[in-house]
């Protein structure tokens, strides 16, 4: 800063042209609440000097809902619904985190049948997810073709959600002990079909935006994450590893059927927006080979749902983790023998990554910011809770 | 529309004004972008390629300042409140709002939380509500239909009425 | 009941009736306990038993009250069940030896769990992020919660990245009671607990000593109150509704009465 500051007034003063010196001073900018590439609305401050950021940071709580409060009031499989709501793009994997830590406190044994539903329903959801992320990244950067693209392989799979729990995007179709209701007739076929034809999208959207020159500007370089950083600050998931660190939750703590089955975990190497870009594109293809494992090896018939009390009164704490489509959610669940949860702590990865704003952001351009933000993936709803 | 000496002329028609201005601000109506929570998903959705807001002449705006109707999607909190209210008192008339989903509607299932304020029609006044959680995009356009025709008679035969 | 009750504080787990009503001096009675921390887990009672309710206590109908599940006697305070995972044994071990005090026991999978005085807490997160055989670099969550009269807990849950193990959970009891809760903060060794940390002082009240930027987060600056303690009340003002009043009557047709 104090740099650029000489630069220019070394410069003036060369010219020579007599005039007075020109006073620089840092400019606070407020980006949001309500602005077009922050995902909801997240409020940046930004301290610029000219066009470069000095400082940035985030300003939350425009989406706070009272999850947690809620998760207090209400019995624990109401509680459900609300999980959705957190991250309303991966709204199946929310559902997967609570339902998973009421499991282990009350030690339910899911059926085989309903343990494969959900792995590939969740893997479905991490497509989705990603497509959207691809989508709405690509607006960001100005590719409105990569926006109307995506969104309609995306539909492909709403309309696979929709078929089988009757709702777009806020399914509430785990159950504590299984899932709500079976496959219908033809899933198998169909989803089949659509991983066949995501496929040969996957390659369309490479050839559309990978090689590109200006995204390329855009997003190479910019908005570096050292490994240290990343495990400092807590990332995880894709922004974790596009920093070149191998950790993923469905290998180092397999939940579901991840250890039954093999997938690589898509790494980065610099850390930068681009890398954030290629790990994401890259897990899509490791979600398709999962979902087809999945169903290849679906047990025909059989329960979905385990025998679970009608009342159910855990007590006692636990902490369960998955790894969502944006990292790593945690739910801390703490029961005292009631059928209402006494505290439901939720870690969300997204609150993580926004404190890394100002890590990402300082030095480089105020346009680069909206590229940072963006290859954070950040869903509000999670942010805020 | 009308003939003039019960004559049709070539290329002209003959209309009350106010019903030619309501037709052509119902026809492109520009929606604020404005995404709050898990309804802004399928405002984008309805936006883009499958439902194609286009069609109807809507086309999302990112400044209040350039949009005549504001679609709120999603719960609406203290702290948001006064953002609401500044982006719609930014809004030029003739200015609608559309509130999209229980939560804006009156809190929906976050009713009587907290931090949550019960309904998005505490801050601003509400032309249209669209049930659902999330409503779906058919649902949203639905609610736009019935914006236009409202717009159709606004002016026409309607006293002063508070809504 | 006192040593019941003083051990489960120790291990941080809920006693089954702490969330009724009416228990007031009982938890009382775990809060003035609480403050001799050193002989709490003289009575032998298992510290290293998981506190989980049996299935068949969960079955049980909904007026029995499900039992704590009895200690075993036989189990002494640092032994380790055999059957534990390795890094449980090593975490226990490198804990043990560092901090003679500290009672960590095996919690469930792979987790091991210890109660941390909030005066230690510095050293020991310092010790186990630092340590060849734990580091813990990875602070996945910072839970805070009120277990009402028996004051208020911060609940750390570290990992070590990428092997994903060992894993520990340290839990800290906020000192000062429940008007002026105080933890110190770990931002300088885990910076990812800057928000965190934040958050818990706005919702649950939770002072963090050393915090760089103790400032409400979630909520806006000027509320009152920390929403999620179980004694809060929504003090808000109701609003009205906001009516538009749309187009002038038939007499003056086509004028704008602009509402303010």
């Amino acid at each position: 800063m104090a740099d650029s500051e000489m630069n220019i007034s070394t410069q003036l003063e060369e010219t020579g042209s007599g005039e007075p010196r020109i006073r620089t001073e840092e400019l606070l900018i407020n980006m949001g609440p309500q602005h077009p590439s922050t995902h909801g609305v997240l409020r940046v401050m930004a301290r610029l000097d000219g066009e470069k950021v000095v400082d940035a940071w985030g300003d939350i709580g425009y989406l706070h809902r009272c999850f947690e409060k809620i998760a207090e009031k209400r019995p624990l499989p109401a509680v459900i619904p609300y999980t959705d709501r957190t991250d309303y793009l991966a709204a199946l994997s929310m559902e997967l985190t609570y339902v998973l830590a009421v499991e282990k406190l009350l030690n339910i044994e899911v059926p085989e049948r309903a343990v494969y539903i959900r792995f590939i329903t969740n893997e479905l959801q991490r497509i989705a997810s990603h497509l959207l992320w691809f989508g709405a990244f690509c607006l960001d950067l100005g590719a409105v073709t990569g926006f109307l693209y995506a969104f309609r392989d995306r539909e492909k799979i709403l309309d696979v959600y929709e078929s089988l729990c009757g709702a777009r995007m806020l399914y509430n179709y785990f159950r504590i002990g299984g899932v709500r209701n079976d496959l219908y007739q033809g899933f198998r076929d169909t989803v089949l079909r659509l991983m066949d034809d995501l496929e040969k999208r996957l390659v369309e959207f490479d050839n559309l935006i990978t090689s590109n020159k200006i995204f390329e500007t855009r997003t190479v370089g910019v908005g570096v994450l050292t490994a240290e950083e990343a495990i400092a600050w807590g990332a995880s998931g894709p922004v974790l590893r596009a920093s070149g660190i191998p950790y993923d939750i469905r290998k180092a703590d397999p939940y579901l059927l991840y250890d039954r089955y093999d997938f690589n975990v898509p790494v980065g190497t610099n850390g930068d927006v681009y890398d954030r870009y290629r790990v994401r594109m890259a897990e899509i293809a490791e979600s398709i080979k999962l979902v087809r494992h999945g169903l290849e090896d679906l047990p025909r018939g059989g329960d979905i749902m385990a025998d679970v009390p009608r009342r159910l009164s855990p007590s006692g704490d636990t902490y369960s983790r998955i790894e969502s489509p944006r990292g790593e959610v945690g739910c801390y669940l703490v029961c005292d023998g009631t059928d209402v949860a006494y505290r439901v702590k939720w870690r969300s990865p997204c609150f993580v990554h926004l404190q890394l704003l100002g890590t990402l952001s300082r030095g480089s351009l105020i346009a680069d910011m909206v590229a940072n933000i963006g290859s954070l993936d950040i869903v509000m709803g999670e942010v805020d809770r | 529309m009308g003939l003039i000496d019960n004559q049709h002329l070539p290329g002209i028609i003959t209309l009350p004004l106010r019903r030619l201005v309501n037709w052509s601000r119902k026809s492109s109506l520009w929606y604020l972008l404005f995404g709050i929570a898990c309804c802004a998903i399928e405002m984008m959705a309805t936006g883009a390629s499958r439902y194609d807001f286009d069609r109807f002449g809507m086309i999302f705006r990112a400044s209040p300042r350039q949009s005549d109707l504001m679609i709120v999607p999603g719960t609406v909190n203290e702290k948001i409140a006064d953002r609401v209210r500044l982006l719609y008192d930014q809004m030029a008339e003739p200015r609608w709002v559309i509130a999209m989903g229980g939560c804006a509607i009156n809190g929906g299932p976050y009713h009587g939380e907290y931090n949550i304020v019960d309904g998005i029609d505490k801050v601003i006044p509400v032309d249209v509500y669209v049930p659902g959680c999330p409503p779906r995009p058919e649902s949203l356009m639905h609610g736009v239909l019935m914006l236009q025709e409202k717009i159709a008679r606004e002016g026409i035969e309607r006293p002063l009425v508070r809504v | 009941m006192r040593d019941e009750t003083s051990d489960y504080l120790t291990q941080s787990v809920l006693a089954p009736d702490l969330g009724k009503k009416g228990t007031g001096d009982m938890a009382y009675n775990e809060k003035e306990s609480h403050g001799q921390s050193e002989n709490m887990n003289d009575s032998g009672n298992g510290v290293h038993e998981t506190p989980q309710p049996t299935p068949t206590a969960a079955d049980q109908p909904a007026e029995t009250q499900p039992e704590r599940p009895k200690a075993e006697p036989s189990q002494r305070e640092h032994a380790v069940s055999p059957d534990a995972p390795d890094e449980v044994k090593t975490t226990i071990a490198a804990l043990v030896e560092a901090f003679p005090s500290l009672k960590p026991f095996h919690k469930e999978d792979d987790w091991t769990e210890v109660v941390v005085p909030a005066a230690l807490l510095k050293d020991v997160a310092r010790f186990v992020r630092d340590d060849e055989r734990l580091k813990l670099n990875f602070l996945s969550s910072l839970s805070g919660v009120d277990y009402r009269d028996a004051g208020l807990q911060v609940v750390y849950h570290l990992i070590s990245i990428p092997a994903g193990r060992p894993k520990l959970i340290m839990k800290v009891n906020a000192e000062g009671g429940r008007d002026n809760a105080h933890v110190p903060s770990v931002v300088d060794i885990w910076p990812t607990a800057n928000w965190h940390e934040r958050e818990a002082w706005d919702l649950l009240g939770i002072r963090f000593d050393g915090h760089p930027n103790l400032k409400r987060i979630l909520l806006r600056e000027d509320w009152i109150g920390h929403p999620l303690r179980k004694d809060y009340v929504d003090s808000r003002p109701p609003r009205e509704r906001q009516y538009k009043e749309t187009w002038a009557p038939p007499s003056d047709r086509g004028v704008r009465h602009d509402e303010s």
